[in-house]
């Protein structure tokens, strides 16, 4: 083998490795729960450094400020439900695009095969 | 009366278009070993695209694909013996894929019993759906994908995000459409 | 009312210097970008809880510094450099090996064809052994689809550096690849390189 031919080869050859690498190093996804326990972990740890309701209760309490109580105790249910609708949102998203990827998974695999099945009933019809 | 009442509800709508999932059909979860059901409207497909990121290439394309499509619904279902579903069945399907508006652009059959059809759903020149049968003795997949979809925008994504290589040979399109049901690999 | 406002700002994830036309709530990065932290950490160590684990720190040190995060652009890469400093400093300060050497690598004997499937996992092994440095710059590059710039900022090195580290991880790769990387629909080349 001339030397030309080695290095067209071996240009070849790192082509491919590299289009394998690409392919063996593809994005996976971690486990379905991952983001739930992030954010469960991220506000445990919230909690812990900057309670809120010390916050809360410190401007609820401070002097003069009492009659605020109502509109702080509205905000603090409405920003509860607000990270628990987020949450909820961002589980449902996640499934939801799991799902649509396998969806288009099949969907190719399907179709690859029909379109081998029709390249095979072709060439056999030409034997 | 109530049952019939009953059955029809039970069975789902898959589409504006009123394709009906046999209700046999759905009742093959129970007998399969494996199964997928994946039934993504217009509103879930939306959610979905929001966690696909824009920055990445291969996710930008699965975004660009969902953009135009108003549902994607598939069932699947593995079994570990033969003759655990009823070609009736799959007859039914096909029965309401006659109706004018869908055109059958592939139809393969294999003496192993491995049944292939593709229609695809026209509005004048556009295609508006894809419609999938994949009968096998031990094996019965069903797609439609409601909404404007190209087959090889689908094959683009091979390879990527998890969606495997199924194979490296050339195929060509079905010999009697001119629409192209797959789509050649590189 | 500073109180208030604060409270509003950490319910919706967001801080008052963020830009919200272009950031996403942290939430919605999480969800975004989960498989980009978590697949660098995979990659790299080979070892799914470990990755779980590093990916998690990860966002948890976003959720801190989130204020300072300008942008999508800048959130990417924040992510990469955090992620992939982090993993290797995780396997230095454990001094946790993947789970093979490459000269302990079996081999598929040289009379087999490889399929895709197996080949990947093949792969997946032998980079997972190369070097930290050279390890992490591959998977940078053929993961993420990076530049050797783009890498030599995320990994505070030099661009000639990352152009060495991974032109010899190829060298190593190729070796023990050689023979297994058959064209498609060609005839050229007559087996082993």
């Amino acid at each position: 083998m001339n030397e030309f031919q080695e290095q067209s080869d071996r240009r070849f050859t790192d082509q491919s490795l590299e289009e394998q690498l690409a392919l063996a190093l593809a994005r996976v996804e971690p486990s379905p729960d991952f983001a739930a326990g992030v954010l469960a972990r991220v506000a445990g740890m919230g909690a812990r450094r900057e309670p809120w309701w010390k916050r809360v209760a410190g401007a609820v309490f401070a002097p003069g400020s009492l009659r605020w109580a109502p509109a702080f105790a509205a905000i603090v249910l409405v920003a509860a439900g607000t990270v628990y609708h987020e949450h909820q949102r961002v589980v449902e998203g996640l499934r939801a695009k799991q799902q649509l990827l396998e969806a288009l998974r099949i969907t190719n695999a399907k179709l690859q095969e029909t379109g081998m099945r029709v390249a095979q009933v072709e060439t056999r019809s030409k034997e | 009366m109530g049952l019939a009442v009953a059955a029809c509800l039970a069975a789902p709508l898959w589409a504006a278009e009123d394709i009906h999932m046999p209700v046999n059909l759905d009742k093959l979860a129970e007998r399969a070993t494996e199964t997928v059901d994946v039934t993504l409207d217009a509103s879930m497909l939306q959610l979905a695209s929001k966690f696909l990121s824009s920055q990445d290439a291969d996710e930008a394309k699965a975004k660009n694909i969902v953009s135009r499509l108003r549902g994607v619904f598939v069932r699947s279902f593995e079994f570990d013996k033969d003759g655990q579903y009823a070609m009736s069945d799959v007859e039914a399907l096909r029965a309401q894929l006659k109706s004018p508006q869908w055109t059958r652009i592939v139809g393969v059959r294999s003496v192993k019993g491995e049944n292939s059809e593709v229609y695809l759903q026209r509005n004048g020149d556009q295609i508006e759906g894809l419609f999938v049968i994949a009968a096998e003795p031990r094996e019965l997949t069903i797609v439609h994908i409601d909404g404007s979809i190209k087959p090889e925008e689908l094959a683009e994504l091979e390879g990527h995000m998890g969606i495997p290589h199924i194979g490296k040979n050339k195929t060509k399109g079905g010999g009697k459409s001119d629409d192209k049901a797959q789509k050649e690999e590189e | 009312m500073e109180g208030t406002q604060a409270l509003q700002n950490m319910a919706i994830g967001q801080a008052a210097a963020v830009e919200e036309a272009v950031l996403p709530t942290f939430a919605e990065a999480v969800a975004r970008h989960q498989s980009m932290v978590f697949s660098i950490g995979w990659h790299f160590l080979r070892n799914r809880a470990l990755a779980e684990e590093l990916a998690q720190d990860v966002f948890v040190e976003l959720h801190r510094h989130w204020h300072s995060i300008r942008s999508a652009d800048h959130l990417v890469f924040w992510l990469r450099k955090v992620s992939s400093n982090r993993a290797i400093d995780f396997v230095r300060k454990r001094r946790s090996r993947p789970e093979c050497s490459l000269e302990s690598t079996n081999e598929p004997s040289t009379l087999e064809k490889l399929n895709d499937t197996l080949l990947k996992s093949y792969l997946e092994r032998m980079v997972a052994s190369l070097p930290d440095k050279q390890r992490m710059v591959v998977v940078l590059r053929y993961q993420e689809g990076l530049e050797p710039e783009e890498i030599s900022r995320l990994l505070d090195m030099n661009v000639s550096t990352v152009k060495t580290n991974l032109a010899r991880a190829l060298e190593l790769l190729r070796v023990k690849t050689a023979g297994k990387l058959q064209p498609s629909g060609s005839d050229r080349g007559q087996g082993n390189i």
